[in-house]
């Protein structure tokens, strides 16, 4: 990684929570990301709309080349849910 | 009451001061008390306060609650070596030499020798003051030069203390002044060793270095001069190394600028205080340092340092004494073998040593002229351990003979040595190059 | 931040550089300098700048600050007044040199580390004849503690007839009596007839090897005189394991056994559909060797086929179990989104799995791979995974009811699991913190069956509070693991199977394992402090001289395992902890008592990988675990941690624990060891 030290502060608001994960969308419309809970540090039963926050360094592209595993994952997903 | 500080009126080679206060009177930190009779220097206090006692051979002063950095200057003079007089400047390497008198010295086509060879273990003091304030010393050899007319001048330093021969560097303008790198061992900052390291040639012990068209100033001797010169500053404060049992560690702790007088129990407990139990108090270095009691002691112009050691390995037996002019005296090694509560069967000196106006001198300090007969020679008298006092050199001799007549060895410096953790002088390789 | 003075007593040799801007005259104390765990962040971040002169800590205590300065301004010579120059570079007397007294000391007196000569100056002392260090002399650790019997002046060397202790210890060599209770007797005729009973192990200290994990050199303690002490063990259960042969899984009519062939029941699906409406579909692939290319979703749990015989209850008595099968649980929601969605591990199988983990297939075997379809969207609510498992264990049950039934002359061979208490060795708890956040964050704990769902009861619902099994309830398969992602680091139903440290540990004649704790993690901070204050008034009063904590994978979890490592720690039990942690896992939080880690990455990177069960426990660690506890209740001293992960401080350790007990450790492969898919490979070769 080559920027892997420029670390941001980002925050967002929890808008889903289920029994092993939460949603989170990022302010700023950065972003939503789901994550599973126990990735997630509380100090307060979860409900939506809370508002959370972390730091993050920018998300880089490590390989021009697709990984044809993953390819192969993501083609297969959406061959079944069409 | 404030505490008192104590001006020994007898701090350097000559006759004592003589006071020229009174108890009662009020004084200001850098005013003088006590001023020369014949060779000796001025005295100045330290302390701002009130003098409380005035005896043959003390001032003691106690001090105001509030105490300053500022000083009464000197008076404004027409040259280097009556500044330095008036500063009451004297060697404050141990020997206590009034400087202006070696100032007076003319040495065309001489040099000035700075001896930085901070030679005692434990003691940093000096090598720490270049470290810090290399520019000063270096204009305290310029001062000196032109006091004496010398063109030259040579900066003696152990090799192995690199920042400190780093930060002089750095200093050093132009090639009048050189330095001179030395091998790491005991006596190498003796005046004489010095000169013999650098010309190559022994003086007599009854020689002055002027006689080798020379004048050997120790650093923080130099400082002083630029401090009398630059700042019209007594001297009224001394660098000084503590070491040894102390309840906040052993150190060395070096501190500068303690203001002379000051009780050598308060620098002891700066830090904590003593250890538990100790052996010994040694004021000055391991070597020519004596103990003294602590209660007796402050700090003068040419204390070095003040370690407490731990105590003295027991030995209830027959000790023989081998005396040597680099390190204890005769009285010293006595007083260390009462300690170890042994039983002192033989005195005997190197024979190196010859006496010089009742000091021991050693003819050729660091280089030994072997020790067989004088350990045989205890021995004989019924020694079955013997206590050295020597220098590295001969130690490495008495080494080489002594364990082979099954003669086991104590060195005067051992206990001091042991309790900072540092090795012994045995068989240490001497590098004389 | 400014740092406490107890700190800065830690971080003496370390740069001294001021938290906030100080005044001219100031005299500096730990108050004002910054503390030095930080320092190599501010340096990468390019705030600081630590120059060459810069002071250590230990030199500039006390010393006063002649110039006022910024934040973060390193201290330099200059910048102070009576700096303790040179601190006389602090001599660690090794524990294994001579003991030499350094002041007089009279009978009586304890001899303590200070009373003893640095051995810098040993030869020298030999040379000038004033000690003599012969074979007799003791060392540094053999005689701190011990009280002196004679006067003894400064230069002494202390042999075994100037110590009380010792004179004790010859005794003990000479007339061990042992007890009953696996103590042993002895009687001090000088003492007046008094009787001491005392643990045989107690007084050798250096019994136990001197191994650190974080410990880059390290120099082994000469291994103690081998005694082969006599202790009573108490059996307290035992637990049985049959065997039988699967070479071959078919679809018939019916579930049954037939010699080494498992045959399915053609239809059994539709059955397995029935157990929980949020299952949608269900589909059962016999995946054997030839098949490890294909594709699978996401693995969600490896289980042993095993089931008690009648009248056994799970922990005890008689399991039997089928060799060369498991279950694998796998699945998606009806969008075709895996279960447990984060551990992308789906895939090839053969590239996502490490075999031969405690909690993995071994190369070889065929599984009966369950693929559940679950309602859409209950991928990530707690009833969605918990259907596919239920699903799953209604096949699995059917074959355990056929394994009943099969002759015993089918029996390959027969394991039995003894476990014993042994009295009079340190007692050691496990403590194995499992996931209790919700959803496919939890476990089914003690079902009837081996890793089965009935009768179990899921950490969640008990609150995630500490539950007590025995070694053999864990080895039975009373952990039934919903743990679904992170695949490197999750540890399967099949790993309490075969957990290897609870193996190891049942097995140490060294020590007494009185039992297995296993802790939920909860969600909530406030919860997690909850559950870990129980555990630790559990420990205390289980009365245990050690405790070794676990726990899988990383993430808020560290919060309540480093709080579980307080709880123990602060009882003044030593307590070691295990945990995947090198570069990704690097723990959140820390405390004091967190000084003895086990890491238990094995992946190339120190990362989470997506290959099932790389990261997780294996005997190398177990081995490594109880080698640090054993060092750490004999009271020796276990090295920090290095700051950046480093590799090889495993492998150090590994060699001296072989090098010590003279035996070879196995070391498990890694991801490197996984055959590539060819553009893989021609990506990573180009590289």
């Amino acid at each position: 990684m080559k920027y892997g030290d420029k670390i941001i502060e980002m925050q967002g608001i929890i808008t889903e929570v289920q029994d092993g994960a939460v949603a989170i969308d990022l302010k700023g419309r950065l972003g939503y990301i789901k994550i599973p809970l126990r990735m997630l540090i509380t100090d307060y039963p979860l409900k939506v709309g809370q508002e959370v926050a972390f730091k993050m360094s920018f998300i880089e592209v490590i390989n021009e080349e697709p990984n044809l595993k993953y390819v192969k994952n993501i083609e297969r997903k959406e061959g079944r849910q069409e | 009451m404030g505490k008192v500080y104590r001006f020994f009126l007898k701090m350097h080679v000559g006759a004592p001061s003589k006071p020229i206060v009174d108890v009662g009177d009020k004084v200001k930190r850098g005013m003088l008390i006590a001023e020369p009779e014949g060779l000796g220097a001025k005295i100045h206090t330290s302390v701002t306060g009130k003098v409380v006692k005035v005896t043959d051979s003390f001032i003691d002063i106690e001090a105001d609650e509030v105490q300053t950095k500022d000083y009464v200057k000197i008076k404004e003079c027409s040259s280097i070596q009556e500044a330095v007089f008036e500063a009451g400047i004297v060697g404050a390497g141990g020997a206590g030499f009034p400087t202006h008198i070696k100032l007076q010295s003319k040495l065309d086509d001489g040099y000035i020798i700075a001896n930085c060879v901070e030679c005692e273990p434990i003691l940093n003091h000096n090598i720490y003051l270049i470290e810090k304030e290399a520019a000063k010393v270096i204009r305290g050899i310029k001062y000196a030069m032109e006091a004496t007319n010398a063109k030259k001048a040579y900066i003696a330093i152990k090799a192995k203390n690199l920042n400190a021969i780093n930060a002089l560097k750095k200093e050093i303008k132009d090639d009048s002044i050189e330095i001179k790198e030395m091998p790491d061992m005991y006596p190498m900052g003796e005046e004489r060793a010095v000169i013999h390291q650098i010309f190559g040639k022994w003086l007599e012990p009854t020689q002055l270095p002027i006689e080798a068209n020379c004048v050997v100033l120790n650093t923080e001797t130099l400082y002083n001069i630029a401090c009398a010169v630059e700042d019209r500053k007594p001297v009224i404060d001394k660098d000084i190394t503590v070491a040894g049992k102390l309840k906040k560690g052993k150190g060395p702790h070096v501190l500068l600028k303690v203001p002379i007088g000051t009780p050598i129990k308060d620098l002891i407990d700066m830090y904590g205080g003593i250890d538990g139990e100790y052996g010994e108090i040694i004021i000055g270095g391991p070597y020519t340092g004596k103990a003294e009691d602590l209660d007796e002691s402050y700090v003068t112009k040419t204390s070095g340092g003040a370690i407490v050691t731990i105590p003295l390995p027991e030995f209830k037996g027959k000790l023989g004494l081998l005396v040597c002019a680099c390190g204890a005296d005769e009285q010293r090694l006595r007083d260390i073998a009462a300690k170890m509560k042994s039983q002192v069967v033989a005195v005997t000196k190197c024979k190196n040593v010859v006496e010089v106006r009742g000091a021991n001198k050693c003819l050729t300090p660091g280089d030994c002229p072997g020790q067989v007969q004088a350990v045989m020679y205890l021995k004989k008298q019924g020694a079955e351990r013997i206590l050295i006092a020597n220098c590295n050199d001969c130690t490495n001799t008495v080494m080489g003979c002594a364990p082979k007549l099954n003669i086991p060895v104590y060195h005067h410096v051992d206990h001091a040595l042991r309790t900072m953790d540092m090795p012994i002088p045995r068989r240490l390789p001497i590098d004389k190059k | 931040m400014s740092m406490s003075a107890e700190k800065a007593q830690k971080y003496l040799n370390e740069p001294a550089i001021v938290c906030c801007r100080t005044e001219e005259g100031t005299i500096i104390s730990a108050d004002n300098l910054e503390d030095p765990e930080i320092f190599p962040d501010l340096v990468a971040s390019g705030l600081l700048n630590i120059p060459s002169n810069c002071l250590k800590v230990g030199e500039v205590l006390g010393a006063k600050l002649v110039k006022t300065i910024d934040a973060l301004t390193p201290l330099t010579p200059d910048l102070l007044e009576g700096v303790k120059v040179e601190d006389t570079k602090k001599v660690e007397i090794p524990k294994d040199a001579k003991a030499v007294l350094k002041v007089n000391k009279k009978a009586g007196d304890v001899i303590t580390l200070e009373d003893l000569e640095n051995p810098i100056n040993f030869e020298k002392l030999q040379d000038s004849l004033l000690i003599n260090l012969t074979e007799d002399v003791l060392t540094v650790g053999e005689v701190i503690g011990k009280k002196l019997i004679v006067d003894a002046p400064a230069l002494t060397t202390v042999k075994p007839n100037m110590l009380e202790g010792y004179i004790k210890e010859m005794e003990v060599n000479n007339m061990p009596q042992v007890t009953s209770q696996g103590t042993l007797r002895i009687k001090i005729a000088e003492g007046k007839g008094i009787d001491i009973e005392l643990p045989l192990f107690a007084p050798q200290p250096l019994q136990v090897p001197q191994v650190k994990q974080e410990a880059v050199s390290v120099k082994p303690v000469e291994k103690a005189k081998e005694e082969k002490e006599e202790y009573q063990e108490k059996e307290i259960r035992r637990l049985v394991r049959k065997h039988y042969k699967i070479t071959e899984v078919k679809f018939g009519p019916e579930t049954k056994i037939e010699g080494t062939t498992l045959y399915i029941r053609e239809n059994i699906c539709q059955d397995a559909l029935k157990v929980d409406n949020l299952v949608k579909d269900i589909k059962i692939d016999i995946i054997t060797p030839d098949k490890y290319n294909t594709y699978s979703e996401t693995i969600m749990d490896v289980q042993p086929i095993a089931t008690k015989e009648k009248g056994s209850k799970l922990g005890s008595g008689v399991t039997r179990v089928l060799d060369g099968v498991i279950v694998m649980v796998t699945g998606t929601d009806e969008n075709g989104v895996q279960i447990g969605e984060f551990g992308s591990s789906e895939g090839i199988l053969e590239e996502n799995i490490m075999w031969g983990r405690p909690g993995c297939p071994d190369k070889g075997e065929i599984f009966i791979k369950t693929q559940v379809t679950i309602a859409a969207g209950t991928n990530m609510e707690r009833v969605g995974p918990l259907a596919a498992h239920k699903a799953t264990d209604y096949i699995t049950q059917e074959i355990r009811d056929a394994l009943k039934k099969v002759d015993d002359s089918l029996v390959v061979y027969t394991e039995e699991f003894v476990q014993k208490r042994r009295p009079g060795r340190k007692k050691v708890v496990i403590v194995k913190e499992i996931m209790g956040q919700g959803a496919m964050h939890d476990n089914i704990i003690l079902p009837v069956e081996p890793v089965g769902v009935l009768g179990g009861k899921p950490n969640v619902d008990l609150g995630n509070v500490p539950v007590v099994l025995s070694p053999l309830e864990v080895l039975d398969g009373g952990i039934h693991a919903l743990t679904c992602i992170g695949p490197a680091s999750k540890e399967c139903s099949r790993h309490y199977w075969r957990e290897p440290l609870i193996i190891e540990a049942m097995n140490d004649p060294e020590i007494d394992l009185c039992g297995v704790v296993f802790v939920g993690s909860p969600q909530i901070n406030s919860e997690k402090f909850y559950v870990s204050e129980r555990l630790g008034m559990l420990i205390e009063a289980m009365d245990v001289d050690g405790a070794i904590v676990t726990t899988e994978g990383f993430g808020n979890n560290h919060i309540d395992f480093a709080s579980h490592i307080e709880q123990i720690g602060m009882r003044g039990v030593p307590v070691v902890g295990m945990s995947f942690c090198a570069v990704q896992g690097a723990l959140v939080v820390g405390n004091e008592y967190m000084k003895y880690m086990i890491d238990l990455n094995k992946s190339e990177q120190g990362i989470e990988n997506e290959i099932l069960g790389c990261n997780t426990l294996c005997k190398e660690d177990a081995i490594r675990a109880l080698a640090m506890l054993k060092t750490v209740m004999a009271g020796e001293e276990v090295k920090a941690p290095e700051r950046q992960w480093n590799p090889n401080v495993k492998e150090n350790n590994l060699e001296l624990i072989e090098k010590t007990y003279n035996i070879k450790i196995e070391r498990v492969e890694n991801e490197t060891s996984i055959p590539m898919s060819q553009k893989r490979r021609e990506k990573y070769s180009t590289k």
